[in-house]
């Protein structure tokens, strides 16, 4: 995590009536792109609602800190002009103001930052050329496609140069060429210092932007931290490794019998899937056990490599423990 | 960023909206009704200032709470529901700018469509007696003062009433024709907090029921309680927006 922190969120709950949205969560964001992961229902968009003062927790503190003025106290984002100043955000739905040109729509919404008409017609456009809409400003919202909407809701969300944007599955939707753009758009905004925190329940979208992730499951925070600190979290729960090689049920044979493999799978007839408690265990032992019956490993990989994986192997330790 | 600023950037941010549903369009048609029956009337031979205030009594009792109800009592509830009313509430401009934003919206048209309706049927009454029409006019005030009031009155009802209960103007209406309806006809003392009752005083129709009173409420006193009221109702309509959070949900 980045030293100097953008916001606080400490021991907050949410609930809507009996249900509890969000438990307990303690999480501090920085500078850079924190990415928000977790499936439907698990709390991401309420999370991200109450750092961008939609709502207020039901118990827990929320504080937004500017790092130019580390001497000033926290504020909460709910109802507070300065915080409010600071935030850009891009929610979830499509809905937007559908008789509005795109240029309407986001100028409009600049003017509300205390941005003239000149000023603020000037920043959206620059903003809406940048997410690639500029061909298509001067047509209604009503007649944008999916994607579209999504670049002009972004455009939204930074003209006025935020310091913290908040993204809610910015790149539902989006055609690959949106997605591209979308991201090289946001790449720049990070490179430039605002915070980004994006939500999205698909991996490899918060994969093409960032490795630090805050992992949401059942209103929780799951795991926090780059991929590869999650990955030592989870150490303690079984890896799979693909072992592709000529007599793969020689090798199972042999590796039956260490006590840190859980499981043994044959795909096929060249290929191993072992599932184990300690890989690096595993990585040493299968040279040796190579070497000692002669047969050829062809290929060696780790499922888990990718942050779909993680996420999977963190949300199953959730169910077991519930 | 000023109320008056943001109200003003939230105005045309639903002009276009309105436009296009054309509600409002229909809304001052509907208001335009009394002057087409006005001149009917009198074309069918029928004048006077009886007639007018039979035509005031329309809108008073139904055009005034009615039409304020449909377009503005879902707005707020709409904005919350569709979830534009976010794009508004992160931003660092006063939240009743969204109040005052819809009111000035739909206000200036019903108010415009009411007054030319009202002076034009009024004109059409007495155009067999231009003598009297001199005479007559300060009940035209009245009659205006009485009308724009009721709009402006149900029209701030209706959004704190609409972002509170329900998307739809059915609860909104029939909060206003409840609570009024029954204080029309409750006994005389509870008659006298109905505003349906201090409009029609503030446009000099007569309320038999209130005659039996042992004193009288001065036009002035039925002008500061409604003044009383429609402050009572805005600052409820911004309490209330103020405290507004966007959970995903409806109202």
């Amino acid at each position: 995590m980045s030293e100097s922190i953008i916001a606080r969120l400490s021991r907050v709950t949410r609930l809507y009536g009996g249900t509890i949205a969000l438990r307990d969560v303690s999480l501090t964001l920085g500078a850079g792109t924190t990415g928000l992961l977790g499936p439907n229902g698990a709390g991401k968009s309420t999370l991200l609602r109450l750092l961008v003062g939609l709502m207020r927790p039901s118990t827990g503190t929320i504080e937004l800190l500017d790092p130019r003025r580390p001497e000033q106290p926290g504020r909460a984002p709910f109802g507070d002009a300065p915080s409010l100043r600071r935030i850009g955000y891009c929610p979830e739905h499509e809905h937007a103001y559908e008789s509005l040109t795109g240029l309407e729509f986001v100028r409009l919404l600049t003017e509300l930052h205390g941005y003239g008409e000149a000023e603020a017609s000037t920043r959206a456009s620059r903003r809406l050329d940048e997410v690639g809409l500029a061909d298509a400003m001067d047509r209604p919202i009503g007649s944008y496609s999916k994607g579209m909407r999504q670049r002009a809701k972004l455009a939204q969300a930074l003209a006025h140069d935020p310091d913290l944007l908040v993204l809610d599955e910015p790149l539902t939707g989006c055609d690959p060429v949106s997605r591209a753009r979308v991201l090289e758009v946001l790449r720049g905004e990070s490179a430039r210092g605002c915070a980004i925190v994006m939500s999205s329940h698909v991996l490899s979208e918060i994969e093409a932007l960032t490795s630090r992730i805050v992992v949401l499951h059942r209103g929780e925070v799951l795991a926090e931290g780059d991929v590869h600190d999650i990955r030592a979290l989870i150490d303690r729960h079984p890896h799979q490794v693909r072992i592709e090689s000529t007599r793969p049920r020689q090798l199972a044979e042999r590796l039956a019998s260490a006590d840190h493999v859980l499981s043994l799978r044959l795909p096929d007839e060249r290929t191993l899937v072992v599932e184990t408690r300690r890989p690096d265990a595993l990585y040493e032992a299968i040279p040796v056990i190579a070497a000692e019956l002669d047969l050829e490993i062809e290929s060696l990989s780790s499922p888990d490599d990718n942050m779909g994986a993680v996420f999977r192997y963190l949300t199953a330790e959730q169910r077991v423990a519930t | 960023m000023t109320l008056w600023q943001a109200s003003r950037v939230v105005r045309r941010l639903c002009q276009g909206e309105l436009a296009r549903g054309r509600k409002l369009l229909w809304s001052a048609g509907l208001l335009g009704l009394p002057a087409v029956a006005a001149i009917l009337l009198a074309l069918g031979g029928r004048w006077g200032g009886g007639i007018f205030d039979q035509l005031l009594e329309v809108d008073l009792a139904f055009l005034a709470p009615f039409l304020p109800a449909t377009l503005l009592g879902p707005a707020i509830a709409e904005e919350i529901e569709r979830g534009t009313a976010g794009f508004l509430f992160v931003r660092p401009a006063p939240r009743a700018a969204l109040l005052l934003g819809r009111l000035s919206a739909v206000l200036p048209a019903l108010v415009g469509a009411a007054t030319l309706a009202l002076a034009v049927g009024f004109g059409a009454l007495y155009a067999r007696f231009p003598a009297d029409l001199p005479g007559a006019l300060p009940h035209l005030g009245a009659a205006l003062v009485s009308v724009i009031g009721a709009l402006l009155l149900y029209s701030l009802l209706s959004l704190g009433l609409g972002a509170s209960f329900s998307k739809r103007p059915v609860a909104v209406l029939l909060v206003i024709f409840l609570v009024d309806g029954m204080l029309a006809r409750a006994p005389v003392a509870l008659r006298m907090l109905s505003p349906a009752h201090h409009l029609r005083a503030l446009g000099g129709l007569p309320d038999g029921g209130v005659a039996l009173l042992p004193f009288s409420i001065p036009v002035w006193g039925s002008a500061l309680y409604l003044i009383l009221l429609i402050i009572a109702a805005a600052s409820f309509g911004v309490r209330r927006i103020e405290r507004i959070e966007m959970t995903g949900e409806s109202l």
